[in-house]
């Protein structure tokens, strides 16, 4: 359904997008993950025909970004990171709005709009204005703002930026019902935890470059599916701490990282016990222990030295 | 071109501001409250001693009835005031103050007029005119009728009085001696001897009777440009909340949006100029004179005008802040030169052109011959004309500015 090949966009010398290629599937929910300033909203910018590429092309429904902006436009639909509604309009006359810009008239319409009040529960604030809206349903109806037409691609730009985790959590469900329901989703996101809930696959982003792409479990496989126990003792105990451990069942690997031993074993909380037995018999204290299981950001660490926050 | 998304956009834009009370104040009433006020201020223009119609000066050393009758005509004017003075004169102060237009004319009364114009005996009055001024070239004309006026009367009382001392009436006229006649047409009782003085400048001409002629649609005008350019704020808020990023990615194209933006200035300010001039013509009784058509060319024209600049201005403002302070800047600046605060007829020749060059000046000037002159759409085809430009030109720098945006 999308096809991304190379994609450059630059501002100045800057390379905002520099050379991402990925496809997203129909009726896929493909999530861009990657910090601030990653270049998912260019990305986004570009595929919705905002922003002209400066390199690459990308396609969508067959229709090329920059050849075909109108076919393009007939197929998507987008939600700014933004709220971008009339705050001083009620929610109906907001999707009446946008379902006439998109051509929608008369009864279907009106249909249409009570419809979707309804499906991001905003049936009861219907003629309320936007500006009393708490953020949560601020969100909501920006989304509903962008499904008015019934669109083939929804791009969702960062929609959960800015509300309460019981508000994320009923947008995320939201999210979840339309891609279940066939919607193609491009996802745009720097929590991982949402990435890793909604999207079928995902891609990583850094500095404009797709460090990764996959699913969940591919990505994941890629610094390998063992637990990691980090154990801090004085460096002179290293080697001892080192042969021990070598000898526990389930551990792969011992090695030092950044001042600490990380034990790499298929299951973390096994050799808890061992652990705890050598330390007592040395007379050691336990400083500091952390089991880290394989995830999105251990991965993203892995990939750019990083976290996604920083 | 779709004409939904155009009107969806239009709608849109009314309802907002409709539903906005105060917006409401400064599109609705506050014009009224200040053309209220204003006309109050500057009163009746058309009354006695208004200061703006120019003065023609009488002196007279015997001033008596046959004088008063004989300027009774002149009286009441709309083009001068009339001021008799006992005291003299030089003839060349006299001309002096019509030369330096302290006066557009002055007559010179002697002391035998009384008697002339009864028929005992003959004057000559002496009448200063400057030929360049409608007013002047008005007197001078009143002023020969009146003397044929006069020196008929006396050559009748003459004819008709009866030299054997009987009663007036039908035997007298049968009595109508020709010799007699001849005498009094070839050497009239009272003469008008004119002198005419060469001004180089142009008669301010003044054509409004009335303050409310002029501050009604001066301020109509003010306000429709300050309101349509308050608009581009909304233009700014779009950008910034990324309404007009979602209204590029919808199914319409871009002309339609850039022509959206635009109807919506051009209808806000069609809509509030033909209710504020409703409210002028009941309230404040101002007769718009016989042309609709250039009425509503003139205004059609310079909301176009006022919604050209409203889209240019929300293109090159960064914030909503800098459109407001920008929109009210460029309102008052072309309000104080294009004459929307004071009659363009009052500032200097040259003020006077530039303000004829501005959008302001423009369309006040066409009202101002539409309800003053009774002109219509051939007297003043040049000033929408260049209405028509400045239409042109700001909606062609709009679009193009409008264009860049949304592909940006």
């Amino acid at each position: 359904m999308i096809i991304v090949e190379n994609l450059v966009k630059r501002y100045g010398s800057h390379r905002a997008v520099d050379g991402i290629t990925f496809e997203v599937a129909k009726g896929e929910l493909f999530g861009l993950l990657g910090p601030n300033g990653a270049g998912k909203t260019t990305t986004i910018g570009v595929l919705s025909t905002l922003l002209p590429a400066d390199g690459g092309r990308a396609s969508i429904g067959g229709h090329d970004v920059a050849g075909d902006p109108g076919g393009v436009r007939r197929l998507i639909g987008v939600v700014p990171q933004e709220i971008a509604l009339y705050q001083d309009l009620n929610a109906r006359d907001n999707l009446l709005f946008w379902g006439r810009i998109h051509g929608l008239g008369g009864k279907a319409l009106g249909t249409r709009v009570e419809r979707l009040l309804e499906l991001v529960a905003l049936g009861e604030h219907a003629r309320q204005k936007v500006e009393t809206f708490s953020g949560g349903m601020k969100r909501r109806l920006n989304l509903a703002a962008g499904l008015i037409h019934n669109p083939e691609v929804l791009f969702l730009d960062e929609p959960t930026v800015g509300i309460d985790a019981q508000a994320r959590t009923k947008l995320l469900a939201l999210i979840g019902d339309l891609a279940a329901d066939g919607l193609t989703i491009i996802y745009t996101t720097h929590y991982l935890e949402e990435a890793e809930q909604l999207c079928h696959r995902i891609g990583v982003i850094d500095q404009g470059r797709m460090v990764a792409v996959g699913d969940k479990e591919d990505l994941i496989s890629q610094i390998g599916d063992e637990d990691r126990v980090r154990v801090q003792v004085p460096s002179e105990r290293h080697r001892a701490l080192t042969s021990a451990a070598e000898t526990w069942p389930g551990v792969d690997s011992v090695s030092e990282r950044r001042g600490k031993l990380e034990i790499r074993v298929a299951d973390g909380g096994a050799v808890l016990p061992p652990l705890q037995a050598w330390l007592a018999a040395e007379g050691l204290d336990l400083a500091q222990l952390e089991v880290i299981r394989p995830n999105l950001e251990t991965l993203y660490l892995n990939l750019t030295g990083r976290g996604l926050r920083e | 071109m779709n004409g939904s998304v155009i009107l969806a956009m239009v709608a849109l834009r009314l309802r907002r501001i409709f539903r906005d009370r105060s917006a409401l104040i400064w599109f609705f009433v506050m014009p009224m409250v200040f053309s209220f006020l204003m006309g109050q201020l500057l009163g009746d223009w058309g009354g006695s001693g208004q200061p703006s119609r120019p003065r023609f000066l009488v002196y007279a050393d015997e001033p008596g009835p046959e004088l008063e009758r004989f300027l009774a005509p002149l009286r009441d004017h709309e083009r001068f005031v009339v001021e008799v003075r006992d005291t003299t004169v030089s003839a060349a102060a006299l001309a002096e103050a019509v030369e330096d237009s302290r006066i557009t004319a002055g007559l010179l009364v002697p002391s035998g007029f009384e008697a002339a114009a009864a028929g005992d005996d003959t004057a000559s009055l002496r009448l200063y005119f400057d030929s360049d001024r409608l007013s002047s070239q008005t007197i001078r004309t009143l002023l020969e009728e009146a003397l044929l006026r006069a020196n008929t009367a006396a050559a009748a009382r003459s004819l008709v009085a009866d030299p054997a001392g009987g009663e007036p009436g039908r035997g007298a006229a049968q009595g109508f001696d020709q010799v007699v006649f001849d005498r009094l047409w070839e050497e009239p009782r009272v003469r008008l001897a004119v002198e005419t003085l060469g001004r180089k400048q142009e008669e301010p001409e003044f054509a409004l009777t009335n303050s409310y002629q002029h501050v009604g649609p001066s301020y109509t005008l003010f306000f429709v440009m300050m309101g349509v350019l308050a608009l581009a704020q909304d233009l700014v808020a779009e950008r910034r909340q990324r309404t007009l990023a979602r209204l590029v990615t919808s199914r319409a194209g871009p002309a339609d949006l850039v022509l959206g933006f635009l109807a919506g200035g051009f209808v806000m300010g069609l809509v509030q100029s033909v209710i504020l001039l409703v409210l002028n013509s009941l309230l404040f009784r101002i007769d718009y004179g016989d042309s609709p058509l250039t009425l509503g060319l003139a205004m059609m024209l310079f909301a176009g005008v006022c919604a050209g600049a409203s889209v240019l201005l929300g293109t090159v403002a960064r914030t909503e802040a800098q459109a407001s302070g920008l929109g009210v800047a460029t309102t008052l600046v072309l309000a104080a030169m294009g004459g929307l605060w004071w009659p363009l007829e009052i500032v200097p020749p040259f003020m006077q052109t530039l303000g004829k060059l501005l959008p302001t000046g423009q369309a006040i000037t066409v009202f101002h011959d539409l309800i003053g002159r009774g002109w219509g759409l051939a007297e003043n085809l040049p000033l929408l004309v260049g209405l028509a430009v400045w239409c042109v030109v700001l909606t062609v720098m709009a679009t193009w500015r409008l264009r860049r945006v949304m592909a940006s």
